[in-house]
C-alpha cells in the first residue's frame, strides 16, 4: 500500500463500521480520515504519531475490510487537496469532460445501537460502540454525535453520529493525481520501528535476531555517517533524522518482515 | 544469513554455555553494537564463511571463568586453563553448529581470544550482544555476521 496516496472512507464504511471490531489506532485512523481534509498516508501517519511502517499494515486491514479506498476526485476536489498544484499543471487533455462543482458536503446521519455492556478493562478489539464508550472525549467530539439523549447505562439506546463531510462519490473525470509534493518524512524514532519488526517477525529471540538483521542489511556508510550509537532494543531513544537512513530503515524492514 | 540461521548459532551457543555451567542462562535484552566491541576477559570465538561471513564469540569475565574451573574440581587459577576453558566451548558451538549447517556454512577451528587480543580483532560494524547472567557473573554471546560478505573478520587492528 502506498503511503504518498490520498485515501479515503469508502461510501459504506459506516455500514460496515458497525459491524467490525477494531483496535484503538485503528479507529482512530478511520476518524481521521473522516475529517475534510484528503490525507495521503504519510500526512495521515504524522496526524496520527505513527511511523509510515505502522501506519501502512493498518490501511491496508482497513483498506481489506472495505473501510476505505483511494478516491477518483473531481478536479475542484483534487485542487482542495493539493495547495501547490495550479490549474496550468494540467494539461486540458487530461480533463476529459467538464468537471461540474463538487457537491457540497452534506452530513450522513447512521444510528447505532448500544449493543455491550462496557467492561473496565476494555478488550483489544473495539466495536465502534466500544470505541465511543471507551475512548477520551476529543475522540468523541470528532465524530460528533448528536440528538444524543440521556439514557440510563443499561439497556440498548440509538446513538446518531453526524460525519463531518459527505463520502466524496467516484468520479470518471481523469484518472487519480498525486499531491505535487508529498511531505517528506523528517525523523523516524527507531523504538516504534523495532518493535514492530519484533512484533512481525515473532516473540523472543527470532524477533531480536530479526531487528539485528534489518540492521545488517543498512548500507555501512550510511550507519557510520550517523552517529548512531549502541542500540538496546528496549530502552532506545534514537531518531533518525537522515532521509537517507530512513529510507533505508523502510527496504530494511520490508525485507526482513515482508510488505507491511 | 536470515533470522533463523542465525537463531541455530544463537540456540547452539546458549545449550553449551547451558551444559557448562549447569544451569539456564538469564538472558537480558540484547544491544546492537555499532562500532566498539566490548567483550569479557577471555573470549572463544567461531567463524563463519560461505553462504555469509561473521563470527560467534562467548566472552566471560575471569571471575566467572575461575567459578567454573572451581565447579570442575580445578584447584590451579591460570590463563591458560581460563583460555582452554573459554576454547571448549567454542570448539563445541562450531562442532554442533558444523553438523547442523553441513556445507552450507564453513566454520572454522575455534579460536580464544585473550585481553590483550581483543584490540586486535576485526569484528564486522554491526553486532548483536546477548548480555546472559550466571549466578552473579555477566558473560555475553555476541553474534557479529555481515549481510554483505565480506572478508571483514581479518584481524586489523579495527573495532
Amino acid at each position: 500500500m502506498s503511503l504518498d496516496r490520498i485515501y479515503c472512507l469508502t461510501p459504506q464504511a459506516i455500514e460496515l463500521a458497525r459491524q467490525l471490531r477494531l483496535y484503538p489506532i485503528e479507529w482512530r485512523c478511520l476518524r481521521a480520515l473522516s475529517s475534510s481534509s484528503l490525507p495521503t498516508g504519510l500526512e495521515l501517519a504524522e496526524e496520527l504519531k505513527i511511523t509510515p511502517s505502522g501506519l501502512a499494515p493498518i490501511l491496508d486491514k482497513l483498506k481489506q475490510n472495505g473501510l476505505i479506498h483511494e478516491p477518483l476526485l473531481s478536479w475542484a476536489e483534487y485542487l482542495a487537496t493539493d495547495k501547490t498544484a495550479k490549474a496550468w499543471e494540467i494539461t486540458p487533455a487530461a480533463v476529459t469532460e467538464p468537471s461540474s462543482p463538487p457537491e457540497e458536503a452534506k452530513p450522513i446521519s447512521f444510528t447505532l445501537g448500544r449493543e455491550v455492556t462496557v467492561t473496565s478493562v476494555p478488550p483489544p478489539l473495539l466495536s465502534l460502540t466500544e470505541y465511543l464508550a471507551n475512548g477520551k472525549t476529543e475522540e468523541v467530539k470528532a465524530i460528533s454525535p448528536v440528538a444524543e439523549k440521556p439514557t440510563p447505562s443499561e439497556g440498548a439506546s440509538p446513538i446518531t453520529f453526524t460525519l463531518s463531510r459527505a463520502v466524496p462519490a467516484p468520479t470518471t473525470y481523469f484518472a487519480p493525481l498525486q499531491p505535487k509534493n508529498p511531505p517528506a518524512t523528517t525523523s523516524l524514532p527507531l523504538k516504534p520501528l523495532l518493535r514492530f519488526v519484533h512484533q512481525r517477525a515473532g516473540e523472543g529471540s527470532i524477533g531480536q535476531l530479526a531487528v539485528y538483521r534489518v540492521f545488517l542489511l543498512i548500507p555501512l556508510h550510511l550507519l557510520e555517517k550517523s552517529g548512531l550509537d549502541d542500540i538496546d532494543f528496549e530502552t532506545t531513544e534514537a531518531v533518525i533524522h537522515d532521509s537517507e537512513l530512513i529510507s533505508a530503515f523502510h527496504h530494511a524492514v520490508r525485507e526482513v518482515v515482508g510488505e507491511p | 544469513m536470515n533470522q533463523a540461521e542465525m537463531q541455530v548459532f544463537l540456540d547452539v551457543s546458549l545449550h553449551v554455555f547451558e551444559k557448562m555451567t549447569g544451569a539456564k542462562p538469564i538472558l537480558h535484552p540484547p544491544v546492537v553494537l555499532l562500532g566498539k566491541t566490548k567483550l569479557y576477559d577471555y573470549s572463544g570465538l567461531i567463524r563463519i564463511s560461505g553462504a555469509a561471513s561473521g563470527a560467534v564469540c562467548l566472552s566471560m569475565p575471569k571471575e566467572m571463568i575461575d567459578q567454573l574451573l572451581h565447579a570442575q574440581n580445578e584447584t590451579e587459577r591460570t590463563p591458560a586453563l581460563a583460555q582452554d576453558l573459554v576454547g571448549e566451548a567454542a570448539s563445541i558451538i562450531a562442532s554442533n553448529t558444523r553438523k547442523h549447517f553441513g556445507e552450507h556454512f564453513r566454520v572454522s577451528l575455534p579460536e580464544t581470544v585473550n585481553p590483550d587480543q581483543i584490540a586486535l580483532l576485526s569484528l564486522p560494524y554491526v553486532r548483536f550482544s546477548l548480555p546472559i547472567t550466571w549466578q552473579n557473573y555477566q558473560a555475553v554471546l555476541l553474534l557479529a555476521f555481515s549481510e554483505q560478505g565480506l572478508p571483514a573478520l581479518i584481524p586489523d587492528g579495527g573495532v
